[in-house]
């Protein structure tokens, strides 16, 4: 006899701060069909990490049927690292999945690793430098400038955000992968793995009624690439792209020996016996020295790097075939990817050519991606494609954890707001505590959302009743682990 | 050797190297600067600046071009040439040197380097500028206020035309003209306004950048030759002025970030220009600092088109027998030669113009319109008769694009021209003479007590003008400056003193006052009910928020009539702490005293530019940006803080940054009223 279909999902976003960790059961009526698992951790691991996996431990009696981890940075997989022994002894795991870039057998995500590990080693070695300078030796180069406090404290902060920076991409020793992902692929994954890649469509082995729409990352180097939707009117495309550093990359190691290829200049042109550096290195000139001035040039590495890997996230539509509702988890995908959504060629599979609006127009759940950055959600390519009226969202944002230059850009002022016109109030997020509707921080985001749900109180009934957690709302993450949300039939 | 040569004469390149290899069948390909002759150092290292060539990305030292070696002066400089780095330090001298020689002759005088502030509070004379040639790998290049220094980078590029540009081959910004002469401009603004790195508005680094740019543009125009080979290709279409916007495109294509700037001209649309059309809301929507820059840009490039359209409808006239339509084909070499002479002159007008007004500008949080302002009053000053109408074209342009000065009634060149207040002291008695000038319909009343003061003052910087006027060693010039101000400011502060003691009915603090925009009525009650009890301070007996002379120099110069203006400016600043609370700007705290977290509270500037005439004796303009409201103050005699201008800076400063363009700045920036990043390294950033 056939299994009955999937109909519904209770799904959990857990509170671990900024950072992705949901727990979904899909169900036919109240039988369980399929616990899913997509990505586990936070941007600054906080101690009480442990209960929450404990949690979902029991509400999972200990079997993950998928784990998905969506991309490579530590807000997405710090959970594995910090709670290695949980995750590899008291969890049957049954099925991980990657994108097709974790994929090593695969040469273009071989060549992207090698690329991404040099970057990642590269931003490595300039933070610790930027450090270093900062540590030890700004003082004495400084020693007689006016304000050398405030000078220090504004390079000191450029050089923790680079610290953070890499930190989210982690590097330890000559390894260019993050802990968390390597215990998982090494000590719990056992030949287990699946790589998906855009087009691919997913059902699972006695899971009736329920399709998985692989829509990212794109196989085209380009949509990785790409930032944000900007016209070009410059004759060279300057540094924009993300094998453009290599040439910066090259200086910034420390693990090999320049080499003459890496000088701009033939070397008759270098003074061997630096001559200059008697006056270069004088006492009197130090103020003015730039030995790690172009270590600076490694924010910009940095940004592109994240993004980068951003792009790389696994993005799923998974579709209710009872129903046609449509869950979506784009990970942290920005702009590039999504466009690439569109270019998918559904009809090689008999589907029709724009399957992915399709799915877009159809989606009633949203995992807002990117923590609600800017360019986490493609507008025109996305978000207004989400013409559901029950359109319920979830975004990932927390201002007790999170990275205080995260802050500049999350949330953007601009998405919330779409997001709770297009959900009316339907939107959750980790916690609302200092977070702000309006750019003028005048409107506390609470408010806000609260009173947007009042509007339109006859068609939010149903958000009320299935939002388990709406009374925890912004409750200490110790006395509310989730929030809990049920997709109905 | 009795004499030394009157020049030196370099080759460089006319366009980058990367530009030169995009724009077709340019037979330009090198030109001749010729500079004055100066002693240099290997480097080269001269009076201004000191050419280090240290790449600490790889911690070599590249050997020194030493221009005075007999077999490069005989061939007037090393062969150009991407792979040889003492070219690029020869580049980059040539560039710097024609820069701040232009900036010295329309300015008058010498340019000195912002002074560097020591630890005790001391600011002491900065010789040379440092320059590294090769500093970064990156497309970046920046003036750093805090090094006295520019750096430029290099990096590979991959250009769009693979068949005009080797993969991955290097490109170097110190061999762009447009570059090095915009860095250069950031490090000369910086020595004349050093608050103009503190933006207090959003014009305040939109003009650093958009300034920095119009320099780099309209020099690079002044080189005929650039210019002679554009013009011949347009043939009979020169009515349309297609080439000039074009080439300036194309010089800012070629400088990757730096060109956003040239956007607003237009856009090069299957290879015709087709320019930007202005629009009236352009210059109140826009706000990212790159792109409202570019709207002033524009401004000045649509002025320089009306200019040189003017100069050479005489010239297409006589070429087209009287009917202004030139016949289909190559234009006659002559007429070639002819017409970028005139806008190579219009290119030099232009930028002359722009310089001068520097010294009519504010000395802190400027906006587009006190910019314009400045170039229409310091050309009244200097050109009696605007025979060409070159005023009323950067009205024209200015207006098109939404940029209007504050508090104006009407847009005219009368009314655009600062208010001329015409005080003079008279021989005979203690107390002055108040000429109003004609444009100016309220009546100054002068009191006594100010009087004094500003007779005093004058006689003052008489002496201050005589000495400098003999001194040409900008040495020398800082030494006296700065002796004159550490012998003559207690004493003007004595002065002050007495008078406001004096001054029992503060006829002073108001007369004195309306002038300036600032505060000086040490009334402990007022201050009070003012909220500025916190920001009193000062030495002796008066509670004053803290004043101090930011600035002091000597202009001579001389107009196209052979008339001559010898003025001394002198700049008083006055500041005071405002603290926010409860997101408000309302309370108040001591400057560089309490301690007060970015977040919590702000410095807030005041100052007054004072241009003295001295050869009629006469305070002539006060250029403000006052402390008080002074339209509340003339109305009602009440001294109230300027409430519009602190609100003006704390809306900018504390407004959540513009996430779309500042993203960078969001991550490692920090606040916008932080003093101490690198500022023009951020702004590159994008």
């Amino acid at each position: 006899m056939a299994e009955p279909k999937v109909t519904n999902a209770l799904i959990r976003m857990y509170r671990m701060g900024t950072g992705d960790c949901f727990a979904i059961k899909f169900r036919s009526g109240r039988k369980v069909m399929l616990k899913m698992l997509i990505d586990a951790g936070v941007a600054r691991s906080g101690d009480f990490i442990e209960d929450h996996i404990r949690d979902i431990h029991d509400w999972f009696d200990g079997t993950i049927d998928v784990f998905a981890i969506t991309h490579e940075h530590n807000d997405h997989v710090s959970a594995i690292q910090k709670c290695k022994e949980l995750f590899r002894d008291d969890f049957e795991i049954k099925k991980i999945w990657f994108a097709w870039t974790e994929n090593n057998d695969d040469p273009m995500a071989k060549e992207w690793k090698d690329i991404m590990g040099k970057k990642k080693k590269a931003l490595k070695f300039a933070s610790d430098q930027l450090k270093h300078f900062v540590e030890e030796k700004f003082d004495d180069a400084n020693a007689n400038n006016f304000n050398v406090s405030k000078l220090k404290e504004s390079t000191l902060s450029f050089s923790e955000s680079l610290e953070e920076f890499s930190q989210l991409h982690g590097v330890t020793g000559t390894d260019s992968e993050l802990e968390g992902m390597k215990f998982l692929k090494e000590e719990i994954a056992d030949n287990n793995i699946e790589y998906y890649e855009p087009g691919d469509i997913v059902e699972i082995d006695g899971v009736e009624g329920l399709r998985f729409y692989i829509l990212g990352p794109p196989r085209d180097l380009n949509a990785i690439k790409k930032e944000k939707g900007k016209k070009e009117d410059e004759a060279y495309e300057h540094n924009k792209e993300l094998d453009q550093d290599d040439f910066l990359s090259f200086a910034m190691r420390d693990d090999l020996e320049m080499e003459d290829d890496d000088l701009p200049f033939d070397d008759k042109f270098v003074d061997k016996d630096k001559l200059q550096s008697l006056f270069y290195e004088h006492d009197e000139h130090k103020w003015r020295n730039i030995d790690y001035d172009w270590l600076q040039s490694a924010g910009q590495l940095a940004m592109r790097l994240t993004k980068g890997i951003n792009n790389l996230s696994l993005v799923m539509a998974m579709e209710f075939e009872e129903t046609g509702k449509v869950m979506l988890f784009p990970g942290d995908a920005e702009i590039g990817s999504w466009e690439s959504w569109h270019r998918i060629k559904w009809e090689e599979k008999g589907l029709p050519k724009d399957f992915t609006k399709d799915l877009l127009k159809r989606t009633a759940f949203y995992k807002v991606a990117h923590h609600l950055s800017h360019n986490g959600t493609a507008k025109q390519d996305g978000l207004e494609l989400m013409t559901n009226d029950k359109l319920v969202a979830m975004a990932t944002l927390s201002y007790q954890n999170i990275s205080s230059r995260w802050k500049g850009t999350m949330p953007n002022r601009a998405i919330l707001k779409e997001l709770i016109t297009r959900t009316q109030g339907r939107l959750i997020v980790t916690s609302m505590k200092e977070l702000f509707y309006d750019p003028e921080d005048t409107i506390a985001l609470r408010g806000k959302v609260d009173a947007t749900r009042q509007v339109f109180k006859k068609n939010n009934k149903f958000f009320f009743k299935d939002f388990k957690n709406i009374k925890d709302e912004d409750k200490d993450p110790t006395e509310a682990l989730y929030y809990e949300f049920m997709l109905r039939d | 050797m009795d004499r030394k040569p009157a020049f030196r004469k370099l080759r460089c390149y006319a366009l980058d190297p990367f530009l030169s290899l995009q724009v077709d069948t340019l037979d330009i390909h090198v030109i001749e600067y010729t500079l004055g002759w100066e002693d240099l150092e290997p480097g080269p290292v001269g009076e201004y600046i000191e050419i280090i060539d240290y790449d600490p990305t790889s911690g070599t030292y590249y050997k020194p071009v030493n221009l005075n070696d007999h077999c490069i002066l005989v061939e007037n400089g090393l062969d150009p040439s991407e792979s040889n780095p003492q070219f690029h330090q020869q580049m980059v001298y040539a560039v710097c040197m024609k820069t701040i020689k232009n900036f010295e002759r329309s300015l008058g005088r010498k340019l000195l380097w912002a002074d560097r502030k020591l630890k005790n509070g001391d600011e002491v004379f900065v010789q040379r500028l440092r320059i590294y040639p090769h500093a970064l790998r990156d497309s970046n290049a920046y003036y750093s206020p805090h090094k006295k220094s520019i750096l430029f980078g290099y990096f590979q590029a991959t250009s769009r035309q693979p068949q005009k540009l080797m993969p991955r081959s290097l490109v170097f910004s110190c061999l762009s003209h447009d570059i090095v002469a915009h860095e250069l401009t950031h490090a000369i603004i910086d020595g004349l306004f050093k608050n103009y790195n503190y933006p207090t508005n959003p014009d305040v680094l939109a003009f650093h950048e958009a300034f920095s740019d119009i320099v780099a543009l309209f020099q690079h125009f002044t080189f005929p030759e650039v210019l002679g080979h554009q013009i011949a290709k347009t043939q009979g279409k020169l009515d349309k002025q297609n080439m000039l916007g074009e080439l300036a495109i194309q010089f800012g294509s070629a400088i990757g970030g730096h060109g956003s700037l040239r956007s607003a001209i237009g856009e090069i649309v299957d290879g015709k220009w087709i320019p930007a059309v202005p629009n009236a809301l352009d210059y109140a929507k826009t706000k990212e600092p790159h792109a409202r820059g570019s709207i002033l840009v524009a401004a000045i490039f649509d002025a320089f088109l009306i200019i040189y359209k003017q100069r050479v409808v005489d010239l297409l006239r006589l070429a087209s027998g009287g009917t202004g339509i030139l016949p289909q084909g190559e234009i006659h070499p002559d007429l070639v030669n002819r017409l970028s002479k005139e806008a190579s002159k219009a290119a030099q007008h232009i930028l002359n113009m722009c310089i001068r007004a520097l010294d009519y500008c504010p000395a802190l949080d400027i906006t587009f319109g006190d910019f314009l302002r400045a170039i229409i009053t310091s050309d009244v000053d200097l050109v009696k008769n605007d025979s060409r109408d070159y005023r009323v074209a950067f009205i024209e342009a200015f207006k098109k694009r939404g940029i209007f000065p504050n508090n104006l009634k009407t847009l005219s060149v009368e009314s655009l021209t600062w208010p001329r207040l015409g005080i003079k002291c008279s021989e005979e008695k203690e107390d002055c003479i108040v000429k109003q000038s004609e444009a100016q319909d309220d009546k100054l009343e002068m009191d006594d007590y100010t009087g004094k003061v500003i007779k005093h003052l004058i006689e003052f910087f008489k002496g201050y003008g005589n000495t400098l006027k003999f001194i040409s060693s900008r040495n020398e010039i800082h030494k006296h400056t700065k002796k004159f101000l550490r012998d003559n400011a207690p004493l003007i502060e004595e002065l002050l003193i007495q008078i406001i003691s004096e001054d029992k009915d503060h006829e002073m603090a108001f007369g004195f006052g309306t002038i300036t925009g600032l505060m000086f009525l040490p009334d402990n009650k007022i201050l009070k009910e003012m909220g500025l009890d916190k920001t009193a301070r000062g030495k002796k007996v008066i509670n004053l928020p803290k004043f101090w002379i930011e600035d002091l120099h000597l202009i001579s110069r001389v107009g196209p009539d052979g008339n001559l203006i010898n003025h001394v400016v002198l700049t008083l600043t006055q500041t005071i702490g405002v603290r926010v609370i409860e997101g408000k700007p309302t309370g108040s705290f001591i400057p560089e005293k309490d301690e007060v977290a970015n977040n919590e509270g702000f410095e807030f500037m005041a100052s007054s530019t004072l241009i003295f005439d001295l050869d009629k004796e006469t305070l002539k303009y006060a250029i403000n940006k006052p402390l008080l409201d002074l339209e509340h103050l003339k109305k009602t005699g009440e001294f109230k803080k300027n409430q519009k201008r602190i609100d003006q800076q704390f809306r900018y400063q504390y407004a959540v940054p513009d996430q779309e363009h500042n993203e960078f700045n969001a991550y490692f920036g920090r606040n916008t009223n932080n003093r101490f990043q690198e500022p023009f390294s951020i702004i590159h950033n994008h």
